[in-house]
């Protein structure tokens, strides 16, 4: 093996346990963390198998694997980002619900509890 | 600050149609959204309170730091709190919410910078209380007279009316128009799902692709008061780019509801 893969395999070891300890100490959700276990995967397999990106590059017509290898990482990091989008859209429209939820229950509020003081 | 607007009596006559046919049997509610309109929103209750005494009042405070809210609970109005800005949008449909919640027939929409003149809204519940259409649009180009807006806001619409025109088959003068009245049907729609912000155009669209009638009427608008318009140049161009967005987007759904 060269230099590049055994840096390459220290990388995913230490990807691995960063993200084992995020989840560990609860920073990180496990639903989110699959994705970069993925990443790390694919890191630890290119690094092990060596022709597997040449193949790849081969495959799509790209002469310099290397340049594979970042066309691969930018699509990564699209797919990821696109990823990050839907769930902030999602949160959005959750907190959006929340706000006006608390909107009109502090308005309830209000409303009963100056029927209290009326009644009292 | 309550004598900004004085009541208009010119419209005395309508008042007392609309007031005589229906007011007792209608449940009629004025949605004010207001951000930072401290400065206005006391002269908007009193315009209202004062022209339509039939409706009740709700401020939709969309998370104001100057203490709009607080205000218009002063003056006697029903307030909303929304805790932090979600957008004009949004806190429009916190008050077709509450409307739909509380049993109102006809919800007016009226913008709490003071631009929209409450002496027309009389005018404008008629249409909705004759059944004659589903959503009331107050256009500022149907009529003769009055504030137009600035130029380039103008054009903005002038170009989206067009747009929209063309989409619903229907001519449509002010699609960005904020001054509008609907009956339950709408209120029930709005409630559901309303653009959160620039929504005026988008909403027409949802109202029409959901089947309901829109009617346009004239009427005049002010320039604002007090506070300051949230409209500069990057704004408007992303008001420009997501109000077309969505104009193509709901027009493909129109299309998908159709081939259903």
């Amino acid at each position: 093996m060269s230099r590049i893969q055994y840096f390459a395999l220290a990388i995913g070891f230490l990807l691995t346990i960063v993200i084992f300890q995020l989840i560990r100490k609860k920073k990180l959700k496990e639903q989110y963390s699959l994705l970069w276990f993925l990443t790390v995967a694919v890191i630890f397999v290119l690094a092990v198998w060596e022709a597997l990106l040449i193949k790849i590059s081969d495959i799509i017509g790209i002469q310099v694997p290397s340049n594979a290898l970042f066309l691969l990482a930018l699509l990564f990091l699209f797919v990821m980002a696109m990823h990050f989008s839907l769930i902030v859209s999602r949160l959005t429209d959750q907190s959006k619900m929340l706000a006006q939820k608390l909107a009109l229950m502090e308005r309830d509020l209000r409303r009963a509890r100056e029927q209290r003081e009326q009644a009292g | 600050m309550a004598g900004a607007f004085p009541p208009q009596k010119r419209r005395a006559g309508a008042q007392m149609l609309v007031r005589e046919h229906a007011m007792e049997t209608q449940k009629i509610i004025v949605i004010v959204p207001a951000y930072e309109e401290a400065a206005n929103i006391a002269g908007v209750i009193e315009d209202i309170r004062g022209n339509f005494p039939a409706a009740d009042i709700l401020i939709v405070d969309d998370g104001s730091s100057d203490g709009t809210g607080k205000i218009a609970l002063q003056h006697g109005a029903e307030v909303l709190t929304i805790p932090f800005n979600l957008g004009i949008g949004s806190a429009v449909q916190t008050g077709y919410q509450y409307a739909l919640r509380e049993g109102y027939d006809i919800a007016i929409q009226l913008d709490g910078d003071g631009q929209h003149d409450a002496s027309f809204l009389p005018e404008m519940v008629s249409p909705l209380v004759n059944g004659e259409c589903d959503l009331v649009l107050g256009s500022r180009y149907l009529a003769g007279g009055g504030y137009k807006g600035a130029r380039g806001r103008r054009a903005g619409t002038a170009f989206f009316s067009w747009t929209l025109s063309l989409l619903l088959g229907q001519k449509v003068t002010d699609s960005t128009s904020g001054f509008r009245a609907v009956n339950l049907e709408a209120i029930e729609l709005f409630a559901a799902d309303y653009p959160r912000d620039y929504p005026e155009v988008e909403a027409l669209l949802l109202a029409h692709v959901t089947r309901l009638k829109i009617k346009e009427i004239p009427v005049t608008m002010r320039e604002r008061t007090g506070g300051k318009s949230s409209i500069n140049l990057f704004r408007s161009a992303y008001y420009m780019v997501k109000v077309f967005l969505a104009l193509i987007v709901g027009f493909s759904r129109r299309r998908a509801s159709r081939a259903e």
